[in-house]
């Protein structure tokens, strides 16, 4: 071979065994673009149903240009991998769960523990996405998936109306295959150029910044409450400046996450930026005592596509699945943030409909239709359709910024002691606070029978 | 009439290093903690491994990658190979060993005769604070003639093409260069700015991930390496003092410092056997200060 000459395997005769090459013009058998969770859970499910595999992965490795958004709930993998918890690179195993309200300088938490979750198989977890997201796509490269980092898939190639397979920014990087599914995160490029999103709404989108602030894992332990290797996940409302929004602190090993996400739309039309919000937060007299002194060692912000059900794209075309972020997977429903299960949940759906659909030789829309069915019939789109009013409840303004305010006035009346004025009334309290804070009780009459509905 | 002489197509060896592009610096105590996926190698040794394969290619010869490093720069490794290598070998260097080891244990895999390397061309530096003194290890050790701090690199044309010989800058005090030809057998090293490493192909990436056991072949580990003694102070570059300067006014202190409206030597060619450069280029660095009493 000379230098410069590009080689591809069925040239070479040392690896004409491993060559993917398959019949009718597709050189695998199925094309995965992006090694994120739902990408690794797809391939992995293909590459051990014997098929070849190619993983396509834009940075330079599985997971580089991902940052952590919420809690990981492994009980997904039990299926994928087998006793995952023994080996998956977890942070803390969450034991301990807040929902916090702020407003001004008040903050009212609810605040739930259990030791249980700290035990196999666990509940919830937090880790470094880069971590995680290595791990799974080693998984999948171990089951036989080829990974190919530093490379993006910058469009598909279509034969008639069918996607046969995809092109890189790679020399030569034409790439086919029977199956494209992509994984290729929020805001879909694969997915829009096939026509599955009839239209990209802003406002089904947040913007996720985040810190990641170092401290002793023994500080961590003695501000949170926890010990070894317990975590702790605090959900926020509030304090988001007036930008539709909500707030996280994780705790990791040795780092505590603080941040926000923000929605699009509402930074837009305000003249705030997400740091500016962030570093408000982190001031507020709630949070400010978890991470003061601490070393910011990461700053990172990402898109989050949480318009949930409503917001999906159609999932199937001809030849093309879409899974998770791709497909507007995550759920952000209040108390529930979660993405990592639902990708991973997703991937491994479309993984085994691609499976399916190679192994009948038809891999038209009709012949992948069995993926939307399994999501149907799995937590993935169960879920999504039970909560798809939740989104719009949780960034609406009497939840974003007049319910907050409500909460922790009502607190702190009610705790307040004045004497020797006696203590006032729970009913006039509610009654003050709400005229004090705008809302009107047809308000949260009608919220809370959405609310109710929505959370079933 | 004798007939003309032929030269074989040279092997051209890539030799790079495996380092840890994201280390964590802790900043009072100078120590580094290694980042997980931060594995890569420098600007420097991508600009050696375009180069030779470029120098390969221009002589119709292979280009063959050799590396130090662990285990888990293969993934790494693989893709560099992909842009065009016909071999890859990685030495096994399982940790931070000590220069003159790294030197030893890449020369044992450069010297044996399966790989017939004719160039070497290593980056001029990498990244973990090593001492750069590598390629100039590899020359001795290997009997090659050596030129270090390569700024451009090409093959020369004409009689001297079929000598593969090469035609390269070299960077000089005073922002000069020198222009120098350096036939081969010979080590060179390059800066990270003179060639950006080709892309590899698609196909060619699937390829070598697919074969990753079969295309890197794993040598060295036979030796004793010794890591350089541990720091107990924090690193810091080398450092030159130099008086400050002493003019009464401060634009007289700023031409001082800047040299400017300063008689400067002019350059000079000499034409000298090679000890008696050697003492004059001794005799030229004790003059300009560069040399201590004791060097």
């Amino acid at each position: 071979m000379k230098p410069g000459e590009e080689v591809s395997p069925e040239e070479s005769p040392s690896t004409a065994e491993s060559s993917p090459v398959g019949a009718g013009g597709a050189e695998v058998d199925a094309i995965v673009v992006g090694a994120g969770p739902a990408g690794s859970a797809a391939a992995l499910e293909l590459a051990r149903n014997g098929h070849s595999v190619v993983l396509l992965e834009r940075g330079p490795f599985p997971g580089s240009k991902n940052m952590y958004g919420g809690v990981i709930y492994g009980r997904i993998l039990d299926a994928l991998v087998p006793k995952w918890w023994e080996e998956a690179p977890i942070q803390r195993w969450v034991t301990r769960r807040q929902t916090m309200m702020l407003s001004g300088d008040q903050a009212l938490t609810i605040d739930y523990r259990s030791d249980r979750w700290g035990d196999p198989p666990y509940n919830g977890a937090t880790a470094y996405r880069p971590d995680f997201d290595h791990w799974l796509a080693d998984k999948a490269a171990e089951a036989g998936a080829h990974l190919v980092c530093s490379t993006t898939a910058t469009g598909l190639i279509h034969e008639g109306d069918q996607v046969v397979g995809v092109t890189t920014d790679r020399p030569g990087g034409e790439l086919r295959a029977k199956v494209v599914i992509a994984c290729d995160g929020a805001n879909s490029f694969l997915a829009r150029e096939a026509g599955l999103y009839e239209n990209l709404d802003p406002a089904n989108f947040t913007v996720g910044v985040k810190e990641t602030i170092a401290l002793p894992p023994e500080v961590i332990n003695a501000r949170f409450g926890v010990r070894g290797d317990h975590g702790v996940d605090i959900k926020i409302l509030g304090c988001t400046g007036g930008v539709p929004g909500g707030g996280f602190v994780y705790t990791n090993r040795d780092t505590v996450s603080v941040g926000l996400v923000l929605s699009l739309t509402g930074l837009a039309k305000g003249d705030r930026r997400p740091e500016q919000l962030l570093h408000r937060m982190k001031h507020h007299p709630g949070i400010a005592p978890l991470v003061e002194g601490g070393e910011v060692r990461e700053y990172s912000a990402h898109m989050i596509p949480e318009g949930g059900y409503d917001a999906m794209p159609e999932l199937v075309g001809n030849g093309l699945l879409v899974a998770g972020d791709a497909a507007s997977m995550c759920l952000a429903a209040g108390v529930w943030l979660e993405g990592v299960n639902f990708a991973i949940g997703s991937g491994a759906a479309a993984g085994r409909a691609g499976h399916r659909a190679i192994q009948r030789g038809d891999t038209s829309a009709a012949g992948l239709a069995g993926y939307r069915t399994r999501l149907e019939s799995s937590f993935v789109l169960s879920d999504h359709r039970k909560l798809r009013e939740i989104p719009h409840l949780v960034m609406g303004d009497l939840a974003q910024t007049r319910l907050p305010g409500m909460a922790c006035g009502v607190a702190e009346q009610f705790f307040h002691v004045d004497n020797p004025a006696p203590k006032p009334g729970l009913r006039r309290i509610i009654r003050s606070e709400m005229k004090a804070n705008g809302v009107r009780m047809r308000d949260l009459v009608r919220e809370s029978v959405k609310a109710i509905r929505g959370f079933g | 009439m004798s007939s003309p002489r032929t030269f074989a197509p040279p092997v051209v060896a890539a030799c790079i290093k495996w380092v840890d592009l994201r280390p964590e610096l802790d900043p009072v105590q100078g120590s580094l903690a290694p980042s997980l996926h931060g594995g890569g190698f420098s600007a420097a040794d991508l600009s050696a491994a375009e180069t030779a394969l470029s120098l390969a290619q221009a002589w119709s010869g292979s280009a063959v990658l050799v590396c130090a490093g662990p285990a888990n720069a293969d993934r790494s490794l693989l893709d560099v190979a992909a842009s065009g290598f016909s071999r890859t070998v990685r030495v096994d260097v399982p940790g931070q060993l000590a220069t003159a080891t790294v030197a030893e244990l890449l020369v044992r895999t450069l010297g044996q005769t399966d790989l017939d390397v004719d160039l070497v061309v290593c980056g001029d530096m990498s990244y973990d604070r090593s001492s750069g003194a590598v390629p100039a290890m590899l020359a001795h050790h290997l009997d090659f003639c050596q030129a270090l701090g390569l700024l451009s690199v090409q093959p020369m044309s004409g009689e001297l093409a079929e000598k593969h010989t090469i035609l390269a800058t070299r960077r000089l005090d005073g922002a000069r260069r020198e222009r120098i030809k350096i036939p081969i057998p010979a080590v060179i090293s390059v800066e990270g700015g003179i060639a950006t490493l080709r892309r590899a192909g698609l196909h060619a990436s699937m390829g070598e991930a697919a074969r990753a056991e079969a295309r890197v072949e794993t040598r060295g580990g036979h030796i004793h390496g010794q890591s350089d003694p541990p720091r107990t102070t924090p690193w810091r570059p080398r450092a030159r003092s130099l008086a400050g300067p002493s003019g009464e006014s401060s634009f007289d202190r700023i031409l001082e410092l800047t040299g400017s409206l300063s008689d400067t030597s002019p350059p000079r060619t000499v034409k000298a056997d090679p000890a008696e450069a050697a003492r004059m280029i001794i005799e030229s660095l004790s003059e300009w200060g560069y040399l201590g009493n004791d060097d």
